[in-house]
């Protein structure tokens, strides 16, 4: 069986070289013959794709350890769903899941376009089927998850302890869904840009995928964040780690996207800054397995140094060169129809809104990357870790959640003065009124002053959005419920963007409440001892010690009582896995809307515990905004009939089948 | 001048956090990476060697040191990789101006841009929109602010 798995790995390498060739020669030749075999190609390298990854993940279900890998990542104790999630716990298999990710997207992309309306198509499918080619050659002759046991083993080297937890078994294939899904608007991209095709038609074609793979992003580092504070026990989400940073540095960039293609739609403008950006966003995530794979930064994320750093590193060079080359040939064809009217517009507030995004974007490549550039320089390793990033950083988000709100507020083209009084009254009226009540609470600290006062003139400005919208409906609809919902769903575009805006806006509230008002204490106990930590008081209870399939466990239980209240008994835990030789913390968390009590065993000493508290405000709102930035991502991308059937973003007449590939379209 | 102010905008941005004068295990830690080869900063590792680490740390404290002398003691044993941040001083000053000033410069590009497009002598050349009569050129912006308040 793990034959036919290696096999259909060496076909779909054949194929995927097969499918560039053919898909690209159809179009240059009108020829309909290669364009059909292209079609093929893509549909078989999915199935064979998919009998190898299935393979490798039956083969993890029943821990069939003849496989090296198999025997590397599971063990006989390991909970089935754990020995599959195994599957994107290491080097090959990751790599696999992101192949077979790309041949499933480039099939979806041609069963979107099978009635081949669009002229850009064969090319998108030679840019990702190249795509799939590189990773077919790493999977093939670097890293080969079909790679044999030299010798029989009974017990598996079994799952890195950290990876058992269930937010941790979604968290990468939500992150790859992210990454891999923006390969597709970059495929339309380089496909626009060797058709010279650079209307907007390749924007419109890939809006769905492009908020797709930004929503799957946002996801998957969430997931990330919440896996790390539940799971890693120092009382964060976010350690500023170079893989974390590789995941937000492609969102920021894709953010920005976003919101500067809507330019290009609407003003025919920016479009060799929207071509550079998506560029830019898939070479970012290419970075970031770059950076996983390769060992040369180091970080807690990596699969360890290997050669298949500097593969990536080639990869990502000729990339640049063709995306580059494409470009700056293109250049005419790239100019912007018009130009901006006022500083005063939407256009420009989107284009500061961008200079924000990607200038933290390439914050944070630069604090990534300059351990390297000063040993370079100076022969002088460096650490670039976390105070740095939040000193750089947190300025740059405080500008950002300004233009945040800025940007709906204000009108395309020109804002009037009338419209600029009229719409930002209200958020500005939001802005001081929050400043001010802060003020009064005792707040001083200028970060936090500013990051609440300006969300408070964000989240104003929207719900004022909001009210005008239902008001604007109720002339026709007496119910203000159905108002409301029928705003939305009439323009999910906009009132999606809107509720991903609301959804940002809480998970900054979380961020600013948790980095500036955390409180926190260290002590040792012994039985009965109670630490008081602001309004909480705890009281160590014993220690009790017990073993389960894979670890051995010590409790400690704690009484919490706020304010005098009994609040109940909590456990922190320090797990001991022998297989792994590996020490883990399990932390105890209490949460509720205005903080988390969180509570770390540091260490057991007879009948004495060294335990860590920590008072995380707000945390539990950044969770909430994930949830509210999914919803506003669905509303947007949903699609809507009634205007797709009467708006078609491109003409069909645009694509002569018979002018040009006559007997293409089958 | 210019340069000027826009560099020590930046060293404001930058000189914000500045460390605390009487300090504690927590405060020292947070400018500190574990020496175990974790790669994680040591305020975020749990492992026996991050233990050490804090009970020498809790030492010096006791003994008086400051937190610039305990961080110094650690560049001067395990060179300024221990430091989680780069120092701010010397070509280590790069790291933490660029982003700044790169922010900066490009916005006062783009500002200056816009407000040239956005000049009614370029305006000629801008589209076809300025060739308008100005009572339409008037219609259009009714209705297209009219248009910007009911929809998308």
């Amino acid at each position: 069986m793990i034959e036919f798995g290696e096999i259909s790995l060496s076909l779909a390498l054949v194929l995927s070289l097969y499918a560039v060739v053919t898909s690209f020669i159809s179009l240059r030749n009108s020829t309909f013959e290669f364009w059909w075999s292209a079609k093929r190609a893509v549909i078989s390298n999915f199935l064979l794709l998919s009998v190898s990854i299935g393979i490798l993940a039956y083969s993890l279900a029943i821990k069939n350890y003849s496989l090296k890998y198999v025997a590397e990542h599971v063990s006989n104790g390991l909970p089935t769903f754990y020995a599959i999630s195994a599957l994107w716990a290491g080097q090959s298999g990751s790599l696999l899941l992101w192949a077979w990710l790309l041949s499933l997207f480039t099939l979806v992309v041609l069963w979107q376009n099978r009635n081949f309306q669009f002229r850009l198509i064969p090319h998108v499918i030679t840019t990702l089927s190249a795509i799939l080619f590189f990773f077919l050659i790493l999977l093939v002759f670097i890293t080969n998850p079909f790679e044999r046991m030299a010798f029989a083993v009974t017990e598996g080297q079994g799952l890195n302890p950290l990876l058992q937890n269930p937010g941790m078994m979604f968290h990468p294939p939500t992150l790859y869904l992210g990454y891999v899904g923006f390969s597709v608007p970059f495929a339309f991209a380089i496909a626009a840009l060797l058709n010279r095709k650079l209307d907007s038609e390749w924007i419109v074609l890939t809006r769905r995928w492009t908020l797709f793979a930004w929503l799957f992003l946002s996801i998957g580092i969430l997931l990330g964040a919440k896996w790390a504070y539940v799971e890693l026990g120092w009382g964060g989400y976010w350690g500023w780690d170079p893989v974390e940073n590789a995941s937000l540095m492609p969102w920021l960039t894709g953010t920005a996207f976003l919101h500067s293609v809507m330019i290009q739609e609407r003003r025919g403008m920016l479009k060799i800054w929207n071509v550079s950006l998506i560029v830019i966003t898939f070479l970012l995530t290419i970075f970031g397995t770059f950076v996983t794979r390769s060992g040369i930064i180091s970080s807690v994320h990596s699969f360890g140094a290997s050669s298949l750093g500097y593969v990536f590193l080639a990869f990502l060079v000729l990339l640049i060169t063709v995306s580059v080359y494409l470009i700056f040939t293109r250049r005419e064809e790239l100019r912007s129809d018009y130009h901006f009217d006022s500083y005063l517009s939407r256009e420009s507030s989107f284009l500061f809104n961008n200079l924000i995004l990607v200038g933290s974007a390439f914050a944070i490549l630069w604090g990534t990357l300059f351990p390297v550039i000063s040993e370079a320089v100076r022969g002088v390793k460096i650490t670039v870790g976390p105070p740095f990033f939040n000193s750089v950083n947190v300025p740059i988000g405080i500008v950002l959640i300004l233009l945040t709100g800025v940007g709906p507020l204000i009108a395309w083209r020109k804002a009037s003065t009338h419209n600029l009084v009229r719409n930002f009254l209200y958020p500005g009226i939001g802005f001081f009124l929050a400043l001010i009540i802060l003020w009064f609470i005792g707040i001083r600290d200028l970060y936090p002053l500013l990051s609440f006062s300006l969300i408070s003139f964000v989240l104003t400005g929207i719900v004022m959005e909001f009210y005008r919208g239902v008001r604007a409906r109720k002339r026709v609809e007496q119910n203000i419920f159905r108002a409301f919902i029928n705003l939305i769903l009439k323009h999910r575009r906009r009132y999606g963007g809107y509720i991903v805006h609301i959804g940002v806006m809480l998970i900054f509230i979380g961020i600013t409440g948790s980095s500036a008002f955390k409180a926190e204490v260290e002590k040792t106990l012994r039985n009965g001892e109670t630490i008081n930590l602001k309004n909480y008081q705890l009281t160590f209870l014993g220690v009790d010690y017990y073993k389960t399939a894979n670890a051995e466990v010590l409790n400690a239980s704690f009484r919490v009582k706020k304010d005098n209240k009994d609040l109940g008994v909590i456990t922190p835990a320090k797990e001991y896995h022998p297989l792994q030789d590996q020490t883990m913390t399990e932390v105890a968390i209490l949460s509720d809307y205005r903080e988390d009590l969180y509570l770390i065993l540091g260490g057991v000493d007879d009948d004495a515990v060294y335990v860590k508290a920590h008072i995380n405000p707000l945390v539990a709102w950044i969770w909430w905004g994930g949830y509210v930035l999914i919803i506003g991502t669905l509303i947007a991308m949903w699609p809507s009939k009634k205007r797709e059937a009467t708006q078609s973003p491109v003409p069909k007449k645009t694509f002569n089948l018979k002018k040009t590939a006559t007997p293409i379209g089958a | 001048m210019k340069t000027f102010i826009l560099l020590t905008i930046s060293i404001f941005f930058i000189a914000v956090p500045v460390l605390a004068e009487t300090p504690t295990v927590s405060s020292v830690e947070k400018h500190l990476m574990c020496t175990c080869g974790c790669t994680m900063p040591l305020y975020t590792c749990e492992c026996q060697k991050s233990e050490e680490m804090r009970t020498e740390i809790k030492q010096m404290i006791e003994r008086g040191m400051t937190q610039q002398e305990i961080l110094d003691s650690y560049v001067s044993r395990f060179g300024e990789k221990i430091l989680s941040a780069p120092t701010k001083k010397g070509f280590n000053l790069v790291a933490w101006i660029l982003p700044f000033l790169s922010v900066i410069l490009v916005g006062g590009v783009l500002i200056k841009t816009v407000k040239r497009w956005s000049h009614p002598e370029t305006k000629q050349e801008s589209g076809p929109s300025e060739k308008l009569d100005p009572k339409y050129l008037e219609q259009l912006e009714n209705e297209l602010s009219h248009f910007e308040e009911k929809g998308e």
